[in-house]
């Protein structure tokens, strides 16, 4: 198989059904917060460089400019995170109501999504 | 079932680790983030940082954070890799990197918790 080919096998919604489309937006969300795991970690070396170095980090990322990034960020850890649980879920067979389930997670994930949001709106800007 | 696609790629141990990492992540990221990003300001600042990473409790706390999720991220990243449909060699490097990769990654953050 070309390399084309099988990106596009991956990357493809497989059957277009909606776990088709759950199944790929859980791997794209996974693929950015193992991204930002490494991010995160190469960030926190200013931890070795003293207080001053931290706190420069800390003005520089802890703004308005980056509050969008960290809302998409945070939206795409509640939804692996919950999409997972659901995955989980599924594998022990501990529902019968898959469809009900999927529902009731994605309004306790819009939920939290957006108080957390709140949480950050009112750390960085208020 | 699309969904259960990563099963068929990853070996069934480590599929089993991947789900169980994953509820541990479930408990560990929410504490991490409503302890440190979401709470206050104040608790971004190195003084506090310091402070907790000076709790023994704590410091254990992260080092298990930080295994757990180097595991589930690095052996995530690797089944997405093997679902390419590669070569013998290439499943070796692919396997071997990963387990290079998440090692270091490991080491590095491990030595951040225990530098300050």
């Amino acid at each position: 198989m070309s390399l084309k080919n099988a990106i596009g096998l991956w990357f493809g919604l497989r059957g277009k059904s909606f776990t088709g489309y759950a199944f790929v937006l859980h791997r794209l969300t996974g693929i950015v917060l193992t991204i930002y795991l490494f991010l995160h970690l190469a960030f926190l070396t200013s931890l070795t460089q003293g207080e001053e170095a931290y706190t420069a980090l800390i003005r520089k990322t802890v703004t308005p400019t980056f509050l969008p990034f960290d809302i998409l960020l945070v939206g795409a850890t509640i939804y692996h995170g919950l999409n997972g649980l659901r995955l989980v879920i599924a594998e022990f067979g501990l529902t019968r109501y898959h469809k009900e389930l999927l529902w009731v997670l994605g309004l306790i994930g819009l939920i939290l999504w957006i108080y957390v949001s709140y949480l950050l709106y009112k750390i960085v800007v208020v | 079932m699309e969904e259960m696609h990563t099963k068929k790629v990853l070996e069934p141990i480590w599929w089993f680790f991947q789900m169980i990492s994953g509820i541990l992540l479930l408990i560990l990221v929410a504490g991490h983030l409503f302890a440190t990003h979401f709470a206050s300001k104040e608790a971004l600042e190195y003084s506090n940082v310091v402070a907790r990473l000076s709790s023994a409790p704590i410091k254990a706390i992260y080092i298990l954070f930080l295994l757990i999720v180097v595991y589930h991220g690095i052996n995530g990243m690797r089944a997405i890799f093997l679902d390419l449909t590669l070569s013998e060699r290439a499943r070796q490097i692919v396997n071997g990197g990963a387990l290079v990769i998440g090692m270091i990654t490991f080491i590095y953050g491990a030595y951040l918790a225990f530098s300050i």
